[in-house]
């Protein structure tokens, strides 16, 4: 329901009960007044008739109803009945046990009660006129509803000129009469102060719409426009503040509202917009940093004395991984591997480095350890920010299939001579950490057919969602299972067998592989 | 991975569970720099940790070179074989003080 309805309804309710009461509390004050002077007035009228019998022995008249003293009399209490608007006025003597009434004289409707003079109406006299008669009270009132009709009476006493009390004189006024004419004057009062009520709600419904409601309507509205606004991309106007009331607090507030939300909204904007930039930069360094690996799929095909495949898969994130595969001359080739430590563009700007340097120092044609040692010296200087790379190299002789090789940390390949095993090798320190570090060379003897397999450890450390490791003893499992295939094909087998391991669980980190087979 | 430290006058020992990887070894870098700055010896108790990646070696030798920097000594102690292989493998235990769990501090 709207505050509105509601409000007209609370209104309604409340000035109508109102003006209900006030029409009661006004009838009733009113009522007992007019009661009271009701009363006074019948008493009047009784005494009025009971004067008439002043200089009469009220016994003595009654007997004779037809003499011309009781007829003048007669008169006189006719008189006063049609004058004063009364039913009957009666004059009667009650019975000394007041079971019963002589009647004295009466006027008025004689024939509804059938009362004559000096009849005696066995009827209970009434406790007001007993009384009243027997002296113990002034004057008597009271409201009956009997088979006379629904009356008001009042009682006097009728003196005799001995001054004792000789009679009772009632006077009869219709109810019906009264209340009615009650009615009338009261209805007049009622209609009015009901017009009173009406106008004050309409009066009361005006003012709540134009000070609560309408202002209130407005604020919602500019609330519910706010975002619709900004999509059309108009500035927040400020509502005027028109009173110090709530609703103008509430203006107040919702104004700073409005204007701090705007301020966010932009600086989420802003840095959402940051953000894209960021990622848009990472994207581009990743493509770089793939970009200046060599060609992995097999560039020496015109070279019958070996075949090569290498591949790199870069996990989420900008990482450090690279391999390396060049001829020195017609009959070396260098092939390298390395991981750096950490990821993003820090660990992407160190690999370069690393590369670029592991290939200069190797063009120049040093050993594997020499390579290592110079490559190193010149990682630590510069190196604030504390990374290390873990570098494998070897150098085949593809005359004489004599390989030789050092590492930096690095995992140790794999050569398959009729099974894959991991080669023993003394490593030193991943290149970076400590200047004077020496690496040492080691040789191996390949034969035709011997195929030697570099790896990162982003596949042995390749993870499931139940934070399990693919490990070396499942490496070497499915490198064993698929050793008599292509270079080509091994990487494909390796790659697959984690990618089915990993499952949907996120790759942490990259994965790179190089094969080389001597034939 | 929890890291709970205990000092005993200039020497700290930090006692590291669970898994030092790519999440968790920034932790290890805040620990060691969280470190009072009169640490004359630093001690890594492995005990409970049951794998360490590439980015956590990096930690660990960034903590050596911490106290190396300040002529501090530097113990890693009781490693477990698999954390002890990833030393070997790197070479690290021939450069860093670094125990089995057989092995006890001299």
């Amino acid at each position: 329901m709207k505050l509105y309805k509601k409000l007209t309804v609370i209104f309604a309710v409340c000035i109508l009960s109102f003006g209900i009461l006030a029409c009661a509390a006004g009838f009733k004050a009113n009522y007992r007044r007019e009661q009271e002077r009701n009363q006074a007035y019948l008493l009047r009228c009784a005494h009025l008739a009971a004067k008439i019998f002043r200089q009469s022995d009220v016994a003595e008249l009654a007997s004779d109803g037809d003499s011309i003293y009781y007829q003048d009399c007669k008169r006189e209490m006719d008189q006063i009945q049609k004058e004063m608007g009364l039913k009957y006025v009666y004059t009667y003597v009650p019975s000394e046990d007041g079971r019963s009434l002589t009647v004295a004289m009466i006027s008025g409707m004689t024939e509804d009660t059938g009362w004559k003079p000096g009849q005696i109406v066995e009827e209970e006299v009434p406790s007001e006129a007993l009384h009243v008669y027997e002296g113990r009270e002034e004057s008597g009132f009271r409201i009956v509803r009997n088979q006379y009709g629904y009356v008001a009476t009042a009682y006097c006493p009728v003196y005799g000129p001995d001054g004792r009390i000789q009679a009772v004189t009632g006077a009869d006024l219709e109810r019906l009469e009264v209340v009615s004419a009650y009615f009338r004057e009261v209805r007049w009062v009622s209609a009015w102060i009901l017009a009173g009520c009406g106008v004050l709600f309409f009066l009361l419904r005006y003012l709540s719409r134009h000070c609560v409601i309408r202002p209130v309507v407005e604020l919602s509205e500019h609330m519910g426009h706010f975002v619709r606004d900004r999509e059309e991309g108009r500035e927040f106007a400020r509502l005027a503040v028109k009173s110090r009331d709530e609703i103008g607090q509430m203006t107040e507030t919702f104004n700073q509202m409005a204007e701090e939300l705007a301020y966010y909204i932009k600086q989420t904007a802003d840095m959402a917009a940051a953000a894209e930039r960021k990622r848009a930069e990472m994207e581009a360094a990743k493509r770089i940093q793939e970009a200046s690996l060599p060609d992995g799929d097999d560039p020496y095909k015109d070279d019958p004395r070996f075949s090569l495949y290498a591949g790199m898969k870069a996990a989420r994130q900008v990482g450090g991984d690279f391999y390396d595969h060049f001829k020195i001359s017609d009959d070396r080739l260098a092939t390298v591997i390395g991981d750096v430590s950490g990821k993003g563009i820090t660990a992407a700007l160190f690999m370069m480095r690393a590369m670029t340097l592991i290939r200069e120092r190797t063009l120049e044609g040093s050993a594997p350890s020499r390579i290592l040692e110079q490559a190193n010296q010149e990682l630590c200087v510069r190196n604030p920010s504390g990374m290390f790379v873990t570098v494998f190299i070897g150098i085949l002789n593809l005359n004489t299939g004599r390989y030789s090789f050092a590492s930096a940390g690095h995992n140790p390949p794999y050569l398959c001579r009729g099974n894959f095993e991991a080669i023993r090798l003394e490593s030193g320190v991943p290149l970076g950490l400590f200047e004077d570090e020496e690496y040492v060379s080691a040789d191996l003897e390949l034969n035709s057919g011997d195929s030697l397999f570099l790896y990162t450890d982003g596949i042995t450390e390749a993870m499931n969602r139940g934070k399990e490791l693919w490990g070396e003893v499942r490496l070497k499992e499915t490198l064993n299972l698929h050793q008599d295939k292509t270079c080509a094909e091994l990487l494909h087998m390796i790659d697959h067998a984690v990618a089915e391991f990993a499952g949907d669980a996120e790759q942490a980190d990259d994965i790179t592989m190089l094969c080389l087979k001597y034939n | 991975m929890t890291i709970t430290m205990k000092t005993e006058g200039t020497a700290a020992t930090l006692h590291v569970e669970g898994w030092l990887d790519t999440q968790s070894s920034p932790d290890l870098g805040k620990a060691v720099k969280a470190l009072p700055e009169e640490t004359a010896a630093l001690i890594l108790d492995f005990k409970k940790l049951e794998y360490i990646s590439s980015s956590g070696l990096r930690e660990v030798v960034a903590a050596y070179k911490k106290m190396k920097d300040k002529n501090g000594t530097f113990s890693v102690i009781h490693v477990g074989n698999e954390v002890m292989d990833v030393f070997r493998l790197t070479g690290f235990d021939k450069k860093l003080d670094i125990r089995s769990a057989g092995e006890v501090i001299r």
